[in-house]
């Protein structure tokens, strides 16, 4: 096949050169370890000069190589594809070469000479040249890939194999025309570490899939002439010559190895045979080390038994010529080995000694280093360096808060530390500087009295000193102290925005504030009082106050609630602010912006505005807390002071902080299940109780107590009428008439009396009941006529039958009945009187 | 004035520019630019020429933008960065339909309104929004100021309009995220275009990029709020290159 049939895809060039022969030669120009690992720039060629030097001017040379760095300014592939010059023609350069995108990190291909007119390359090149005549060529058809080896080295093996020791290179061009194939490029810098192993090497490399068609030009050499020539031009022949007990190692004896050359066609005992053995450039080599190993097992057994001193010992040789020559030798060599093990064991001491006190060192640093306790400061505040200082931030801004307290402190590097004294125990060496008005510590009170105290008192609340909170184990001592700083600022805040509300709101009974005390009345003749309480670390402010310990009435409940507040409050003002919806309008409550469209009215924009504040809801809660312990203490008293009926009191767990439930029973003990008339619930507000009845009605009391307990206490007096009527149904009795107000008899001071009037079963006797809150209760009883005695006889009635109409009522002297409550003894007195109609 | 413009912004602006032109006031007759015209509903007459500023209330209100854009893939960084630049709530995204309404009169320049309302957010008010002519100013200001009124109404809004002899010029409808820190404003958003007039189902993106938007709306004569746009905007470098941009100069 002649070559005229290549098409190749430089048309220019293809006028030029006719095709790849005549005079065909491979040069090897630079090399790979000009490149790595690490670059070689001093590495540049030109290729006209290479075609002088390998003795064929004007040649056409293709190829492969690194593009010229020197001219791109940066690194590529370089396909060379020239004719150099020669005295008839003008050299001509068909390059192409290949880097990777700056742009995108893709791969492009350029052609060079439309960018530069040199030729030139850099690094290394395999390079193909010939005349460029047309001639005959070889032609290699492969339709796919079989095993992991590439199409260019499968060739080259195809030669290896063939040729053997012969080396043969190949050069020429061939064209993928279908699939993909994954090729590397340069990127366009140099590594600058250098590049050690295989992996570092694909690291740098940029690696692409490209597609069909390509045209490749490969230039290779079936075997590396030189490397069999040097591989076998190593000597293992060169000994120091000395004896096999020296142990001198690899390069020991050699007389009886074979040469190099004829070692080449022994076979190996293990027989891995890849190749042809002889092929292997490394053969000779490698028996050489082999046959080393040998021996130097040998030389171990002969050691090890000579040890043993059991099988084999080694005496002088009697033998005149070498001793003298072996002695001084051994005599030096041993007092060498014992002044150098003496020099070993002092300088091994001495390092064991450095390596302790450099752990013990560090364990030391590790504890106590001022960077890793800032690293731990870190973990937990806010920090920012400022200058050569480093502020931190022990506010609550981020959390919402609007104080306007900066809330900064300090880190400093405790250095204050004498280094010949003993390290104390809870030494760290970072410290915090607090502003001083943060110090301390603080709390807020709230306690409610009944007594206004004298003005004289206002303002003068007790400091009295709470033992420091103690810092958690294994906290540093910063944390407690920057936890109290914190707390400190919070009850500052708190107070400063109670204060401030104090003094805006209008309320009808203006709030005081004096100090640091709130005074304000939620009820007559009581007086909440917060009072910020903060006592600094002075030993003037511990002296006045150890003397006026005394336990007071905190509310706790409040002063927990306080807190809770303001942190609600915090976040109100973090998540108040939302996002406006179209997204161009201005920022805003959505409801703010729906007042005009929705055309709102003023209550409707005031409701909007107005939000309740700090104080408002603490002096509601307690007003509250006031109320509900009021009502309690009213129940309970009522409960002890009256046995007839029983109060019973179930309070309800959960309750808000403005309302809580209480659900109250009265029944007569004994007679719980048959008298079930009163169940009230009692809802107590903030200003208010809400009473609701068993069957729906719903009282409403004031704060005042009064109320409550006439409430109760006519609710007492109704529940026993009502359990008479329940009695009644029972015993069979006949409720004649009922009713929970009666409008006759004495006035009750509290709540009006009810009455109730039975009749026997038997319509002979009749009972009637009349109970007041306040004049207690009053039993009559109605006997036939004919029963009484004393009654005139009428002349009206003369007929025998009218003396079984009921007479006149007697009255039951009641605290002379047996029984031990008012329902039992109305139990025995219908009973008694039934008995009269069996 | 230096200005550079990365060539990733600027086939952005100029389809954006389309949408965000904004045009002079009309009806302003020799008067300072600072002074505010307003334009009396009630009458449906052109309002006297005033020389007088208006002043308090939420009328003499000037919009402080400074604009920029971001390819669609860099958008998650961006976010992420203003997540954590931005106070600290939760991440709001929006979807708005924007109607540009003019109004021709005798003069050549007609008066522009935006109407605008939220697509996701049921019950919000319709938006009303009149911007005035931009001002670059000198270098000592670090945004665009224009004065701008802003109105929540009703939802028959476009009725009103057209009633009132607007008609609408151009539609469109933003979506993108949103976000705050202090009084200052940032919207990412993308613009699509509305293919069927009127229904906002059927859109297409504009571009491949989101356009970045840093305003403050403050009384006039505020420009300190400028500086900290500024200093805000130096944060985002380099993911995005938040600058005052000159309308008349892509037109």
């Amino acid at each position: 096949m002649t070559c005229a049939e290549f098409s190749f895809h430089v048309p220019s060039l293809e006028e030029l050169a006719g095709g790849i022969c005549g005079k065909t030669r491979i040069a090897e120009v630079g090399g790979v370890p000009y490149l790595l690992p690490l670059v070689n720039q001093k590495k540049v060629y030109d290729l006209n000069k290479i075609a002088k030097e390998i003795k064929l001017p004007g040649a056409f040379i293709l190829g492969a190589g690194a593009g010229p760095f020197q001219t791109l300014g940066f690194n590529s592939e370089f396909m060379p594809v020239i004719q150099t010059e020669s005295e008839h023609k003008p050299p001509v350069n068909g390059s192409y070469f290949a880097h990777v995108n700056p742009a995108d990190g893709g791969c492009l291909l350029e052609k060079y000479s439309e960018k530069h007119h040199d030729f030139e390359c850099a690094l290394l090149a395999n390079l193909f040249a010939s005349e460029g005549q047309p001639g005959k060529v070889i032609e290699v058809k492969a339709k796919r890939r079989t095993g992991p080896l590439n199409f260019v080295t499968c060739m080259r093996q195809t030669l290896e194999k063939h040729y053997g020791n012969k080396p043969v290179g190949m050069g020429g061009t061939f064209i993928i025309q279908k699939g993909k194939v994954k090729s590397h490029i340069m990127p366009a810098e140099f590594s600058s570490c250098p590049l050690n192993s295989d992996e570092e090497v694909n690291k740098w490399l940029h690696f692409y899939e490209m597609k069909a068609p390509l045209v490749c030009l490969p230039v290779f050499v079936s075997r590396d002439p030189n490397l069999a020539r040097l591989a076998q031009r190593i000597d293992f022949s060169q000994g120091s010559g000395s004896e096999e007990e020296e142990a001198a190692g690899t390069e020991g004896d050699a007389q009886d190895w074979p040469g190099a050359g004829s070692s080449a066609d022994q076979d190996d005992e293990e027989g891995v045979v890849k190749f042809q053995p002889s092929l292997w450039p490394w053969d000779s080599v490698r028996n050489n080390l082999r046959s080393a190993l040998t021996e130097m097992c040998v030389l171990y057994d002969v050691l090890s038994i000579v040890r043993d001193k059991k099988f084999m010992t080694l005496d002088p040789v009697s033998q005149d010529a070498l001793p003298p020559k072996q002695n001084p030798q051994t005599l030096q060599l041993i007092s060498k080995k014992k002044s150098l093990a003496g020099a070993a064991q002092i300088l091994l001491k001495g390092a064991e000694r450095l390596t302790k006190s450099v752990t013990e060192n560090q364990e030391n640093k590790l504890q106590r280093d001022f960077n890793s306790e800032l690293l731990r400061l870190r973990q937990h505040w806010k920090l920012r360096k400022v200058g050569d200082k480093i502020l931190g931030d022990l506010s609550y801004r981020s959390a919402g808060s609007l104080f306007p307290h900066h809330g900064t402190f300090e880190v400093i590097k405790n250095t204050d530390l004498d280094l010949d004294k003993k390290i104390p125990e809870d030494y760290c060496p970072l410290d915090v500087q607090i502003p001083s008005d943060l110090e301390g510590s603080a709390y807020i009170k709230v306690s409610i009295q009944k007594q206004a105290p004298d003005i004289g008192d206002l303002g003068t609340v007790n400091l009295f000193k709470r033992p420091l909170p103690k810092s958690k184990p294994g906290s540093p001592h910063w944390q407690t102290k920057l936890e109290a700083a914190q707390n400190v600022l919070l009850c500052k805040e708190i107070f400063a925005q109670l204060s401030r509300e104090a003094v805006q709101i209008k309320s009808q009974i203006p709030h005081i504030v004096v100090k640091n005390q709130i005074i304000s009345q939620p009820f007559p003749n009581l007086q909440l009082s917060i009072s910020l309480c903060h006592s600094s670390n002075d030993k003037k402010s511990q002296k006045s106050t150890t003397e006026k310990q005394c336990p007071e009435d905190h509310l706790y409940v409040l002063e927990h609630n306080l807190h809770l507040l303001i942190r609600e409050f915090h976040k109100q003002t973090l998540s108040s602010i939302m996002m406006p919806h179209p997204a161009s309008a201005p920022f805003g409550h959505k409801r703010m912006r729906l007042s005009g469209p929705q055309a709102f009215d003023k209550n409707e924009i005031n409701s909007l505005q107005s939000s309740e504040g700090l104080l408002e809801k603490i002096i509601k809660q307690a007003k509250h807390i006031f109320l509900r312990s009021r009502a309690a203490a009213t129940i309970d008293s009522l409960a002890s002071r009256i046995e007839d009926p029983q109060i019973q009191a179930h309070w309800s767990n959960i309750n808000d902080v403005y309302e809580s439930s209480v659900k109250v029973l009265i029944t007569s003990q004994g007679y719980e299940q048959i008298c079930k008339s009163i169940q009230l619930q009692l809802n107590i507000g903030v200003e208010q109780i809400r009473v609701v009845h068993r069957d729906g009605r719903v009282i409403t009391l004031s704060y005042q107590e009064q109320e409550l307990q006439d409430f109760l206490l006519s609710q007492m007096s109704q529940h026993q009428v009502h359990a008479v009527q329940q009695l009644a149904k029972v015993m069979g009795w006949q409720v004649l008439s009922f009713s929970n107000h009666v409008g006759l008899g004495p006035i009750e001071s509290i709540g009006n009396a009810s009455a109730i009037t039975v009749a026997s079963p038997s319509g002979d006797y009749a009972i009637s009941v009349r109970n007041g809150p306040e004049s207690g209760s009053k039993i009559m009883v109605q006997f036939p006529r004919n029963q009484c005695k004393d009654l005139p006889k009428s002349d009206v009635l003369q007929d025998n039958k009218w003396s079984h109409l009921r007479g006149p009522f007697k009255e039951v002297q009641w605290n002379k009945m047996e029984g031990r409550n008012f329902v039992y003894k109305m139990e025995l007195l219908m009973s008694a009187l039934s008995p009269c109609l069996l | 004035m230096r200005k550079i413009l990365s060539p990733r912004v600027r086939g952005y602006r100029q389809d954006f520019l389309k949408i965000a032109q904004v045009y002079p006031v009309p009806y302003l007759t020799g008067g300072s630019e600072s002074s505010c015209v307003v334009f009396n509903l009630d009458t449906m007459e052109a309002p006297p020429v005033t020389m007088m500023p208006v002043t308090g209330g939420t009328i003499n209100m000037m919009e402080y933008l400074l604009q920029g854009s971001v390819l669609d893939h860099s958008l998650e960084s961006l976010i992420h960065r203003l997540r954590g630049l931005c106070d600290n709530m939760e991440p709001e995204t929006f979807l708005d339909h924007e109607m540009v309404f003019l109004l021709k009169g005798q003069q050549a320049s007609p008066f522009v309104l935006r109407a605008r309302r939220s697509m996701d957010r049921a019950g919000a008010p319709w938006h009303l929004r009149y911007l005035g002519q931009p001002e670059m100013g000198d270098k000592n200001r670090h945004a665009l100021v224009r004065n701008c009124v802003d109105i929540a109404t009703s939802e028959n809004l476009t009725d009103f309009l057209m009633e009132m002899g607007f008609r609408m010029d151009h539609e469109f409808v933003a979506k993108g995220h949103l976000f705050r820190k202090g009084i200052m404003k940032i919207m990412v958003y993308k613009i699509f275009r509305i293919l069927v007039p009127g229904n906002t189902d059927s859109t297409e993106a504009l571009s491949l990029s989101y356009l970045v938007e840093l305003s403050v709306v403050a009384p006039a004569g505020q420009d300190v709020v400028s500086d900290d746009m500024k200093n805000f905007a130096e944060q985002l470098k380099p993911l995005v290159h938040l600058e005052k941009i000159d309308p008349k100069r892509l037109m």
